[in-house]
């Protein structure tokens, strides 16, 4: 059984058409990236997925169950995390304070006025680790606002990651790196990831082929082709889309 | 001149945290839902007649504790069913429904208690003065309004940094999605929010309604010092709008306690005009009868000379 099934899932904003009858499969353990064009639907896709938007036709399912409609905290209960493309950190608290904002729900910490963070041993052990895993540990007390840019994109990694999530969505993670700064990304996200399914939206060919066991490309919300690595780089029709829209600059494929 | 100066910044204090108690709420509800809430003096004057009607069945002291509570019920209700529903059609039916709602509740205040101010009294075990200096009394229920509010805010700051329910709160402050996308339900910490800043509204107005009047023109009359604060605060910002509502307590509380009038500042230049001049009035305007003018001018200055208010930097 796939772990995410979207079926003929449509979505216009207005008259204008965004996805068309969009039909994926994500199976378990895979690294699953998606490309296409400007325009071509991605973000909107992770929108639908997330539960930021309602398709207005067509059925998502998550291990088997639909999740289409639901409100964006009960997809993320169900297992689903997600990063966005532009930065969502909370600016104002510190790294550690966001990782364990990250942690409270699926740690099984509730919204509760009693309960004082400072005595909440696991919870502060388990962000503790994860600021290692990130290496962020030096940065623990800095306002996310004021980190970096490559530590900011490491810590709304570690946003995602922190709870147990079984699918994990990543919105273009290394865009507007150097490429030194990418290569680190990579190899985080590859370290972090290793044992959960991944989504992930991405310009930067090199990257999508590095890291991805299977590619989907979108065009004018249309799905061209799911495929290899290999098998899509020698696709006739993903040449055509990319040399044809003009965008093929931004690609090596 | 001392002694006024002393009663003058006490009195001063005491004004501004009351301020502070509803712009507080105003700010964090703008801060997360973006509404401005207009309606949040009503849910003051609320508290007011909660307390005073509870207080003749049950005493002042069970009232103290179960009209803000009430007017903070009343209040979650309203973000649910109200404010909610309206939401989706946008900011500006958000405004006017809050507009509409501040009418109603003025308009219901005045078919419930009607239009006369209502007899609600400092309770009997503070009705004394705390202290006479110079010949002045400090009645002792100012005393409790400021150890109250200063309490109150000890408590709120407590929470809003060491709870779970305070860091959930602060993060949905400025990124609501990304706290969804974490699995906590914003709707439900919304409510909450809402709940609580109309429950210290409602406080700010058990505890003023007896010194300030308890009456259907209450609201409006603070409501709209609310908003000065607000603004000059810098929209959003906590700490802008508590620096912002003890200037404006301070300069208004400064203003009538001073006997300064234009007649001496004229005097100062060296300017006297007959006392039979067509513009006499004005040249006899003291700093007392301009005092209430002050926080419009403040607000007026503050907006042409730095639009986005004392701590307006708004991050990200």
């Amino acid at each position: 059984m796939s772990l995410l099934r979207l079926e003929q899932v449509s979505k216009q904003f207005g008259r204008t058409r965004v996805l068309h009858a969009v039909d994926l499969a994500i199976e378990p353990g895979e690294c699953h990236a998606i490309i296409g064009p400007n325009g071509a639907g991605k973000s909107t896709l992770f929108h639908l997925i997330s539960g930021l938007l309602r398709p207005d036709s067509g059925q998502i399912a998550f291990e088997g169950k639909p999740i289409h409609g639901l409100p964006s905290e009960q997809i993320a209960r169900r297992g689903i995390a997600r990063s966005f493309q532009i930065s969502q950190l909370f600016t104002r608290l510190s790294v550690f304070e966001n990782l364990r904002c990250a942690l409270l729900w699926p740690m099984g910490y509730g919204c509760s006025l009693r309960h004082l963070l400072g005595r909440e041993k696991a919870l502060n052990a388990r962000a503790d680790a994860l600021l290692d895993e990130l290496g962020l540990q030096a940065l623990r007390d800095v306002p996310a606002g004021e980190l970096a840019y490559a530590a900011q994109r490491a810590l709304e990694l570690g946003l995602a990651i922190a709870g147990d999530a079984r699918l994990i969505l990543l919105d273009e993670p290394v865009a507007g790196m150097s490429h030194s700064e990418a290569a680190q990304a990579l190899a985080l996200i590859r370290r972090v990831t290793a044992e959960r399914t991944l989504l992930l939206v991405e310009h930067d060919m090199s990257v999508v082929f590095e890291l991805a066991d299977r590619i989907t490309v979108l065009a004018r919300g249309e799905v061209i082709a799911t495929d290899t690595p290999a098998r899509i780089r020698t696709n006739a029709r993903v040449q055509e889309v990319y040399l044809g829209t003009g965008a093929g600059g931004q690609s090596d494929a | 001149m001392a002694d006024a100066l002393l009663f003058a910044t006490l009195n001063g204090l005491v004004t501004g945290l009351l301020l502070f108690m509803l712009a507080s709420g105003v700010t964090l509800i703008f801060s997360m839902m973006g509404v401005l809430n207009f309606a949040h003096a009503s849910f003051y004057m609320l508290g007011a007649y909660f307390a005073f009607s509870l207080s003749q069945h049950l005493g002042f002291w069970p009232a103290l504790l179960l009209a803000p509570l009430l007017t903070g019920v009343l209040g979650a209700l309203v973000e649910r069913y109200g404010l909610r529903q309206v939401h989706r059609h946008g900011a500006v039916a958000e405004l006017v429904f809050t507009f509409g709602l501040a009418f109603l509740i003025e308009e219901l205040v005045q078919l419930f208690w009607g239009r006369a101010t209502q007899d609600f009294r400092v309770p009997a075990l503070l009705d004394f003065p705390l202290f006479t200096l110079f010949g002045q009394d400090f009645p002792a229920w100012r005393a409790f309004m400021l150890l109250l509010s200063l309490g109150i805010f000890a408590g709120l700051y407590a929470g809003l940094t060491r709870t779970r329910y305070g860091l959930i709160l602060r993060a949905a402050i400025t990124h609501p999605q990304t706290v969804a996308n974490l699995g906590h339900n914003v709707p439900r910490i919304f409510m909450l929010a809402f709940g609580v800043g109309t429950a210290l509204a409602g406080l700010a107005g058990v505890i003023a309604g007896p010194v300030l009047g308890t009456w259907p023109g209450m609201a409006a009359s603070l409501g709209s010092l609310v908003f000065v604060i607000v603004v000059i605060g810098g929209l959003g910002s906590l700490t802008g709008a508590f620096v912002a509502a003890l200037l404006i307590g301070l300069l208004q509380s400064w203003a009538i306690a001073s006997s300064v009038g234009m007649a001496d500042v004229l005097a100062l230049l060296g300017v006297s005009f007959p006392p039979d001049h067509p513009l006499r009035d004005l040249w006899r305007l003291t700093l007392p009868q301009v005092a209430p003018l002050l926080p419009y001018v403040l607000l007026v200055l503050m907006l042409l000379l730095r639009p986005a208010g004392l701590a307006g930097n708004r991050e990200d």
